[in-house]
C-alpha cells in the first residue's frame, strides 16, 4: 500500500513535469511550424529563383549558340534538359521573331505572380553587345510549396524529437534529483521514532541544497521535540508521584475531605468524611450523588451561602455547624472549610470540633456563674439582661421586671459565724430564691449579699410585689448552719420595670437599685418600686 | 668579356622574338569568287557566315566557307583576329552544333593554295588565306590586319 502510494507520487511529479514540457514544446513547435510555412515559402521562392537563375546561366552558352544559329533541335534539347529539373514548369527560347523552343513540363503548374519567371536576354557567343535571343524559365509553384511544406515538416519532426528528448531528461532529472531524495527523506520520516532522538541521514550529494537544509531542519525539530517529550515525561512522573502522595493523605487523614461543585454535589470524598456524615465509604454505592447542603440538613441555607461566597473568593472560608447525625445521640459540631480551586470546583475539609465546642461552652458557663452559689454571676446576668432587653425592644416580650435584693443583717452573720457561716447563708439564700421563683425567672448573685432577679414570667406589678413579699418572708426564716448554730437575716427589695425613661440595662438597674435603697431607708425587709405608677408597691411591706 | 656575352644573349633573344612575330604576323585576307557578286564584306558578315548564322553571302549566293587545316597557323590567327577566340572555343562551338546536324562547320582544305583553288572553282566559296598567296582568280573582300 505504502509502496504503491510512493510509486504513484514518484510518477506523478516526474510525469507531470514531463507532460508539461512535452505539451509546451509541442505548442511552441506547432506555432513555429505555422509561422515557418510562409517564411519557408518565401525562402524557398528565393532559393528557387536563385537556382533557376543559376540554371539559366549554366545553359546560357548553349542557348546562345542555338539562338545564334537558329538551331531548334539544340534549343529543344536544352529545354528538355532544363525540364529535368522539377522546379521548372516551362522553358521558352526565342531568337528574334523565331520561337526555337517552347516546352512545358508534364503535370507542372506554372507559377503565378508569387514567383517571377526568369527572363534572360541571350547575347551572341561572339559579341556580348549583340542580343540574339531570349530565354524564359517559369518555375513550378507547386514544387515550391512542396519544398516549403517538407521543410516545415522537417522542422516539426526536429521539434518533436527535441520535445521527447527534453521530456526524457526532465523525467530523469525529476526522478533522480527531486523525487529520489524526497522519497528517501519521506521513508525515513515515516519510520522515525522521535522518542529515541534518531536523526535523518543526510542525502548524499545534497548537503548544500534545499534537501540538505530540510534534513538539518527536521533533525533540529527532532532534537527539540525529544527534549520536550523528555521534560514532559519527567513532569508527568512528578505529577503522578505528588498525586499519589496527596491521595494517600486524602484517603487516610482523620479530617473529612471532599470535592464539591457549584450545585453542592459531592464529587469525591474520603473515608473520614464518610464516617463523619454517615455516608458510604465507597463512592458510587450511594444511589444518588450526595449533596453537601442536604447532608448538613438544618443549615442548608448557610451551607449554600458559604459555597457561593467561597466560589469567587481566593481565600479559604470556614464556619461551624451543629448537626444531629441520625443514629447518633448527641449533637455534633463540625467545622467546614471551603476553598475554591475553580469557580465550579471547591475543595472542602470537615473536622469534628464538638470537643472544642463543649470546652468553649463550659468555659463560657464557668465565667458566667458564681462559684459559691452556682447562680449566674454579675457578668452572666448582664448578658441575660441584654438579651432580654433586645427581645423586649423587638416586641417579643410583654414586659421585663427587674428585682434588686439586698440581705439585711448579713454583716452581723459574718461577724458572728465567720466567713464559712456567711458562705453557708448565701448558699441557702440562693437555694431558697431559686426554689421560690418560676422556672423562667432568672436569679443571679450580683455581688456580696446582693442578688438580682429577672422576672420573665411574673410580668404584672401586683404579682411581682406578691413574689417580692413572699421572698422576704422566705428569707427571714431562721437558717441552721452546719455547726448547729442558727442565723437570721432579712432582705430589702427594689423593683423596676422596663419602659418609659427606663430604656437600658443601666437605667433599669439604677432604678431597681434606687427602689431597693428607698426600701432600706423605710426600715428593712421592705419592698420598694421605682415607678410611681406601681402604686402601693412602695408603701407595701 | 662578360659584357660581350650579355650582348650576344640579348641579340639572340631579339632575333628569336622577331622571327616569331614575322611568322605570326602574316596578313590574312578573306577571299571570294569574283563571280559571287560580292565586292567587300564587314568583319561581322564574315564571322556570321563562317559561324553558320548566315548561309548566304551578302549577294544572295549560298555561302560555302572554307577552313584551313585544323592546326594551321592561319586558322588560329583567323579566328583570333575575327572573333577574339581560341581554337578550342571554336571547336567546342561546332561540337555543340554537330549534335543537331542542322549547321555544319566550314569545309576543310589543306592549305592556302588549296583554298585559293577551291574559291576559284566555286561561286559561293569564301576562305581566308595568307595575303601573299592571293592571285587574280579570287577577290579579297576583307583584310584582317594585326
Amino acid at each position: 500500500m505504502r509502496f504503491a502510494r510512493h510509486t504513484s507520487m514518484r510518477h506523478s511529479i516526474a510525469l507531470r513535469s514531463a507532460s508539461i514540457v512535452i505539451m509546451f514544446t509541442f505548442g511552441v513547435g506547432l506555432l513555429f511550424a505555422l509561422v515557418s510555412v510562409p517564411l519557408m515559402q518565401r525562402h524557398e521562392s528565393g532559393r528557387l529563383e536563385a537556382m533557376v537563375s543559376e540554371l539559366a546561366a549554366t545553359v546560357e552558352p548553349t542557348v546562345s549558340i542555338a539562338c545564334f544559329v537558329g538551331d531548334k533541335a539544340l534549343a529543344a534539347e536544352v529545354a528538355r534538359g532544363l525540364l529535368k529539373n522539377h522546379a521548372i514548369a516551362s522553358v521558352r527560347i526565342v531568337a528574334g521573331a523565331n520561337v526555337l523552343a517552347d516546352l512545358h513540363g508534364e503535370g507542372r503548374v506554372a507559377s503565378d505572380t508569387a514567383v517571377a519567371s526568369i527572363q534572360r536576354s541571350i547575347a551572341s557567343p561572339f559579341n556580348a553587345e549583340e542580343i540574339v535571343g531570349e530565354l524564359t524559365l517559369v518555375p513550378d509553384v507547386r514544387e515550391i510549396r512542396a519544398q516549403a511544406g517538407s521543410y516545415a515538416r522537417y522542422l516539426g519532426v526536429i521539434l518533436v524529437l527535441q520535445a521527447i528528448a527534453l521530456a526524457a531528461v526532465v523525467v530523469y532529472v525529476g526522478l533522480k534529483v527531486v523525487v529520489g531524495p524526497i522519497k528517501k527523506i519521506s521513508d525515513e520520516l515515516h519510520l522515525l521514532e522521535v522518542e529515541n532522538g534518531k536523526h535523518l541521514a543526510m542525502p548524499v550529494g545534497n548537503e548544500r541544497n534545499e534537501f540538505g537544509r530540510l534534513t538539518l531542519d527536521v533533525n533540529a525539530l527532532i532534537d527539540r521535540l525529544s527534549a520536550l517529550l523528555g521534560s514532559e515525561r519527567k513532569q508527568r512522573q512528578e505529577r503522578e508521584h505528588s498525586e499519589r502522595r496527596l491521595r494517600l493523605i486524602f484517603d487516610n487523614t482523620e479530617s473529612g475531605m471532599f470535592v464539591v461543585d457549584a450545585a453542592f454535589r459531592l464529587l469525591d470524598w474520603n473515608a473520614a468524611l464518610a464516617r463523619e456524615l454517615g455516608l458510604s465509604a465507597e463512592r458510587g454505592v450511594e444511589r444518588s450523588v450526595p449533596r453537601l447542603d442536604l447532608l448538613l440538613a438544618p443549615h442548608g441555607e448557610r451551607v449554600r451561602a458559604l459555597v457561593e461566597r467561597t466560589r469567587f473568593d481566593a481565600r479559604a472560608i470556614a464556619e461551624d455547624f451543629e448537626i444531629h447525625i441520625p443514629g447518633q445521640r448527641a449533637a455534633k459540631w463540625l467545622n467546614l472549610l471551603l476553598q475554591a480551586i475553580e469557580p465550579d470546583r471547591l475543595h472542602g475539609m470537615i473536622q469534628d470540633v464538638t470537643a472544642r465546642k463543649l470546652t468553649e461552652a463550659a468555659a463560657l458557663a464557668l465565667a458566667a456563674k458564681d462559684a459559691l452559689t452556682g447562680l449566674l454571676n454579675r457578668r452572666g446576668m448582664e448578658l441575660v439582661i441584654d438579651r432580654q432587653l433586645q427581645a423586649a425592644k423587638a416586641g417579643e416580650l410583654p414586659s421585663i421586671t427587674l428585682m434588686m435584693l439586698d440581705l439585711d443583717w448579713f454583716k452581723q452573720v459574718n461577724d458572728t459565724h465567720g466567713h464559712e457561716g456567711g458562705d453557708e447563708v448565701l448558699q441557702v439564700v440562693a437555694r431558697r430564691l431559686q426554689s421560690a421563683v418560676r422556672p423562667a425567672d432568672i436569679v443571679a448573685r450580683w455581688g456580696g449579699d446582693e442578688f438580682v432577679l429577672l422576672l420573665n414570667e411574673t410580668t404584672d406589678a401586683a404579682s411581682a410585689s406578691i413574689l417580692a413579699t413572699r421572698l422576704i418572708e422566705r428569707l427571714s426564716e431562721p437558717i441552721t448552719l452546719a455547726n448547729g448554730a442558727v442565723a437570721r437575716i432579712g432582705a430589702s427589695i427594689g423593683l423596676a420595670t422596663f419602659g418609659g425613661e427606663i430604656d437600658s440595662r443601666e437605667s433599669l438597674l439604677h432604678a431597681a437599685d434606687g427602689a431597693m435603697y428607698g426600701a432600706k431607708q423605710h426600715g428593712r425587709s421592705r419592698v420598694g418600686w421605682s415607678s410611681p405608677l406601681s402604686a402601693g408597691g412602695r408603701a407595701a411591706g | 668579356m662578360n659584357a660581350i656575352h650579355r650582348r650576344c644573349c640579348a641579340l639572340l633573344t631579339l632575333v628569336a622574338v622577331f622571327g616569331c612575330t614575322v611568322a605570326a604576323a602574316a596578313d590574312l585576307v578573306v577571299i571570294v569568287n569574283p563571280g559571287s557578286g560580292v565586292r567587300s564584306m564587314t568583319r561581322d558578315e564574315v564571322a556570321k557566315v563562317f559561324m553558320a548564322r548566315y548561309r548566304q553571302l551578302p549577294s544572295g549566293t549560298t555561302a560555302l566557307p572554307m577552313d584551313l587545316g585544323p592546326d594551321s597557323l592561319e586558322r588560329k590567327d583567323f579566328y583570333m583576329r575575327l572573333l577574339g577566340k581560341q581554337l578550342p572555343d571554336i571547336n567546342a562551338y561546332w561540337a555543340r552544333l554537330l549534335f543537331s546536324g542542322r549547321a555544319s562547320p566550314p569545309h576543310q582544305v589543306a592549305n592556302s593554295a588549296a583554298a585559293v583553288d577551291a574559291v576559284a572553282e566555286n561561286k559561293g566559296a569564301i576562305a581566308y588565306i595568307d595575303k601573299r598567296q592571293v592571285d587574280t582568280r579570287v577577290r579579297v573582300v576583307l583584310e584582317l590586319d594585326d
